[in-house]
């Protein structure tokens, strides 16, 4: 072999070791750092509940009802509010110069929004050993009321008891409301008091 | 002699009882809380050296165990636990961060109330809005969409914003908020402002004023003073 056959050899060597290298594309990837890959932390974002409520519409008897609620956290304090109540409003009938305006069985359905502030934090404990946090929140609501055939816009400020257990949690809640409704305004009936108690889950 | 010896006893006993309550004192307690607020009081302390496990979390804060007792800790605090693993702290402070989108909810001086969905545009929200307001034995409705815009920052915690809003409104049961013979949809634009307050790291409050006119040849004038409060999600 000549020279030149040396040289040509080495050439097509090259080329074909280039080749090799050209082989492997090169494909960037963004670096992770891993965090996703860890196992996820369950979260708590809020609790949702169902309870019985009592009300006392001005000029009305007190009335039961069911109440469904959901709080939501917005940090440590905060939570925003949402709450749907049915049940009966009233059992007593109120005619007005011989018309009926309130039935004695009309029933009630009520929605509303707020938001709800935890003013005192707390732990309850009677062994030393356990503890039960508790916080006392006041609360704020506005929404619509449906009684009977008629409805009205509704608002009302409270305050809450809440008991925050491992799985469940309670609360007891007192409030004062108000309704826009004209005709239960005309029979003075646009105003109460309710408490309610309340038995839920986290979520 | 035996003075010199006793003497320098004592001094080596004190030396080495100095030196014990050095490393005494350098031991760090670290107080598990009973809730997840600053404001519960410390129920349980344990040494940085102590192996703690997650058992959820809740907005920045994490109920963790040794296995015989249990307690919140902030994760801004996960740190002083030499043990706790450095990417798995990084992983619950980085989810413990508030995302951007936020669900709102509003009540009206007009008796209305809407709810509303911000979705983040660059520096800007653009928010999804849908109000109702009852008036008697009639009721109106409005789906908008708004842009709401930075103006200023006075604090770190509260801002001032502009907005402007496109939408449509509908009147129901003979409802005479923008039309009096008919209750058919009407194109809305308005515009208005509104402050917030970042009253917590996933909350704020705030208070808007807007208005909005009727598309058309008639253009009436409605405006919405309103209370809000939103959630980051």
């Amino acid at each position: 072999m000549t020279v030149t056959h040396w040289r040509l050899c080495a050439i097509a060597g090259l080329m074909v070791a280039s080749a090799g290298v050209h082989a492997e594309v090169y494909r960037p990837n963004v670096q992770g750092n891993g965090l996703d890959s860890l196992q996820e932390t369950d979260v708590q974002r809020g609790m949702f509940g169902a309870g019985f409520a009592n009300t006392l519409t001005t000029n009305n008897d007190s009335q039961p009802s069911m109440m469904f609620s959901l709080r939501h956290f917005g940090g440590e304090k905060w939570y925003l509010l949402g709450e749907l109540q049915m049940g009966l409003f009233s059992t007593r009938a109120v005619f007005q110069d011989g018309e009926e305006v309130r039935s004695d069985d009309e029933e009630l359905l009520r929605f509303s929004f707020g938001a709800g502030y935890a003013l005192l934090q707390g732990t309850a404990s009677t062994s030393g050993v356990r503890v039960l946090p508790w916080s006392l929140a006041a609360e704020a609501t506005v929404g619509e009321q449906y009684s009977g055939d008629t409805s009205g816009q509704y608002g009302s400020v409270g305050m809450s008891v809440q008991f925050h257990g491992e799985r469940v949690w309670t609360s007891l809640g007192v409030r004062e409301f108000l309704l826009t409704d004209e005709r239960l305004a005309g029979i003075d009936s646009d105003a109460g008091t309710q408490w309610d108690i309340s038995l839920g889950l986290w979520y | 002699m035996q003075f010199w010896g006793r003497s320098h006893h004592a001094i080596l006993i004190t030396l080495c009882l100095g030196v014990l309550s050095l490393s005494v004192s350098a031991q760090t307690y670290i107080g598990l809380r009973s809730g997840p607020s600053s404001t519960f009081p410390v129920v349980y302390e344990v040494t940085e050296k102590r192996e703690l496990d997650v058992i959820y979390r809740r907005g920045s804060w994490v109920k963790v165990t040794d296995g015989r007792s249990r307690g919140w800790l902030h994760v801004d605090d996960l740190h002083l636990l030499a043990t706790f693993p450095r990417d798995e702290m990084w992983k619950l402070a980085n989810d413990a961060r508030p995302g951007r989108i936020k669900l709102g909810l509003a009540g009206y001086l007009e008796g209305a109330y809407s709810i509303g969905l911000h979705l983040p545009l660059a520096d800007h929200y653009l928010q999804l809005r849908a109000a109702r307001g009852p008036e008697s034995d009639s009721a109106w409705s409005q789906l908008d969409v708004s842009l709401i815009m930075p103006l200023a920052q006075p604090t770190e915690s509260l801002s001032v914003s502009w907005l402007v809003t496109a939408g449509a409104g509908l009147e129901q049961q003979d409802n005479n908020r923008w039309r009096d013979l008919d209750d058919n949809p009407v194109w809305l634009l308005g515009g208005g402002v509104e402050t917030s307050w970042h009253a917590e790291r996933y909350f704020e409050v705030g208070a808007r004023v807007e208005a909005s006119v009727t598309a058309g040849d008639d253009m009436t004038l409605q405006p919405l003073t309103s209370v809000f409060w939103r959630i980051r999600l």
